[in-house]
């Protein structure tokens, strides 16, 4: 058995038609049309130790969902969720032991105190041992470079700092799974790159398992080594990112920077996307055109001088296949890359 | 593991103590507050000198039983429960759910309110003047009672915070019913049951027995029998307080399991 499983599990809420007016709001008063929405819907995977996997999906897709029942939070509708030998939400202490969770838009941390007093509270709180508590303090604190704002109240921080003091609270206890659920949310370039690194090294180092909701790809292309998407609570599509990352090979990006131009390019496949001044950029099918032959015709209408290939970037591939999930069933079958 | 709940607590406590501003309105407010009900109550007993066959000083021992039972369920309830709805529709459960913690120890010793200092000073003012004019002397045994009294008398308040509250896990907002079945019903607390319509005293008796936190505890005291049920009633309030606290916190975790939280 894989150490998290995931067994066709679905999750029902109950909304009520709100209707216009306010004759028919004061009915509602009385009598109500629900409906019945399921926001995971017959949901199956399973992660193993050490894994770290991007989950991703359109908003309302169903993500923070799936992790509020993973981490015990919610219970589903039905189907079965087992985290290492847990069942999350009937062991609730016992998981909560197991696991750390990051929510990037809802703080966890005490607004009045510091950030070493919230250290010592979760060190007593998790019942973290003295050397371990220490090695983790020291380490996180180095990484994700918090020596500055230790001693400040929380209220304080930056919103970079905030995340990063999240991050640390969140891993004192050595938990063997962390769920991030938008971690890198309105922060800058830098604090990103930190968080990033910081959850990289913590996975090579402590084999901790990572879960990862967000909507930057950059977040996944530099954290994850698998993917998993899903729409309207469905699972879409499930694969490691080399794979992902091929289903973008058959099409390159050429950017063509000049001097002077006397032709268009015409080969068949070929389609040109940009049109600026001195730069052109063409989207270039890959089984039709050969390489050499686009390198040859280049020179022949223009005065090059620079050339860029571009691969699809994860953002694109993904941005094609929300397009595709959004407009109905039909083309959602056609996701099933597996 | 009480050792953490009492740092939660500490912490709680010794932050709302640093927004001094803050802590010294509230407590003129509350004073203020509690004052009104008491200049209130003595006006209209110097009218009438007797209600319902109660003295003066005899309502005011009500009285301050009421206040000092709803202050201590306040200091530990009132944070935890009166913002439960909120934290509900906003999601802010999560974070409780995901710690090693037990969800209503950790959310009481977090939301633990210094705002109730006040309160007991006037409660414990009105309890010591009043037993004074009656002439009552607590001796070793009848001090015990009156504390175990006094805490079962608060855990039946602590008890309607929260029976009146939790529904928010299904309703989103319970507002309504807080008001209607704590805060109306409790405001019979005032004057003695006796004088009410039978209906009334049944329903404050056995479907929600406020009348433990005050009427019947205060007939031991003062010796009086009339309006009671059963003569064994004026024995009952530490029992009812354990009862009725469990059956709250039965209902409390039945909300937990069936917590939705929000989207994000």
């Amino acid at each position: 058995m894989s150490f998290i499983e995931v067994k066709h599990v679905t999750r029902e809420f109950k909304s009520f038609r709100r209707p216009d007016g306010l004759k028919n709001a004061l009915c509602t008063l009385f009598k109500r049309d629900y409906d019945r929405m399921k926001a995971v819907d017959d949901l199956s995977f399973s992660i193993e130790k050490g894994e770290l996997v991007g989950y991703i999906g359109p908003n309302g897709a169903g993500k923070s969902t799936t992790i509020k029942m993973l981490s015990g939070i919610l219970v589903p509708s039905t189907g079965s969720i087992v985290t290492g030998d847990i069942v999350p939400w009937e062991q609730r202490k016992k998981n909560a032991c197991n696991i750390g969770v990051v929510f990037g838009q809802r703080s966890q941390l005490n607004w009045d105190l510091p950030m070493e007093d919230t250290f010592e509270l979760y060190r007593r709180m998790y019942h973290i041992g003295n050397v371990a508590y220490k090695r983790n303090v020291d380490m996180f604190v180095e990484l994700l470079e918090m020596q500055s704002f230790l001693r400040k109240p929380v209220r304080q921080l930056s919103l970079g700092q905030k995340m990063r003091a999240e991050l640390a609270v969140a891993l004192l206890h050595d938990p063997s799974i962390l769920y991030l659920d938008e971690p890198t949310i309105g922060l800058d370039v830098v604090v990103k790159d930190n968080i990033r690194k910081f959850v990289r090294s913590l996975n090579k180092e402590k084999k901790t398992t990572v879960i990862l909701t967000t909507h930057d790809m950059a977040d996944i292309e530099e954290i994850c080594n698998r993917i998993i998407l899903i729409d309207h609570g469905k699972l879409m599509l499930d694969q490691t990112i080399v794979e992902f990352k091929k289903q973008g090979t058959d099409h390159y990006y050429v950017e063509v920077t000049f001097s002077s131009n006397w032709k268009p390019l015409a080969i068949p496949g070929i389609t040109m996307t940009e049109n600026q001044p001195l730069c052109h950029t063409y989207l270039v099918d890959a089984a039709m055109v050969p390489f050499n032959l686009l390198l040859n015709s280049i020179p022949d209408s223009y005065d090059v001088t620079d050339l860029t290939i571009k691969k699809p970037e994860i953002d694109e591939i993904v941005r094609r296949l929300y397009k595709n999930t959004g407009s109905g069933e039909e083309n959602g079958k056609l996701l099933h890359i597996k | 593991m009480i050792g953490l709940y009492w740092a939660f607590a500490r912490i709680s406590f010794l932050t709302q103590l640093e927004y001094r501003g803050q802590y010294f309105m509230r407590m003129v407010a509350k004073i203020l507050g509690w004052s009104t009900g008491f200049i209130m109550l003595m006006v209209l007993l110097q009218k009438f000198r007797t209600v319902g066959g109660w003295s003066i000083y005899e309502i005011l021992l009500l009285y301050a039983f009421d206040v000092i039972s709803y202050s201590i369920a306040s200091t530990f309830c009132m944070g935890a429960f009166g913002k439960l709805p909120r934290m509900i529709r906003q999601g802010e459960l999560d974070g409780i759910l995901t710690k090693p913690v037990n969800p209503f120890v950790y959310l009481v010793s977090t939301k633990i309110s210094a705002g109730y200092t006040s309160n007991y000073v006037i409660a414990l003012g009105i309890m010591v003047f009043s037993l004074k004019k009656l002439g009552i002397s607590l001796n070793g045994f009848s001090l015990v009672w009156l504390i175990l009294d006094i805490i079962g008398a608060s855990f039946i308040q602590a008890a309607g915070f929260m029976v009146t509250t939790v529904p928010a896990f299904w309703l989103y907002k319970s507002d309504g019913l807080y008001r209607l079945f704590y805060k109306n019903l409790t405001d019979f607390l005032k004057y003695p049951l006796s004088i009410y319509h039978r209906g009334v005293q049944a329903l404050l008796t056995f479907l929600l027995p406020y009348a433990f936190i005050n009427f019947y505890p205060v007939q031991y005291f003062i010796h009086k029998q009339e309006g009671m049920f059963s003569s064994y009633f004026q024995y009952l309030t530490p029992i009812v307080g354990i009862v009725t606290f469990l059956g709250a916190y039965c209902f409390w975790l039945k909300g937990l399991r069936a917590y939705k939280s929000t989207g994000s």
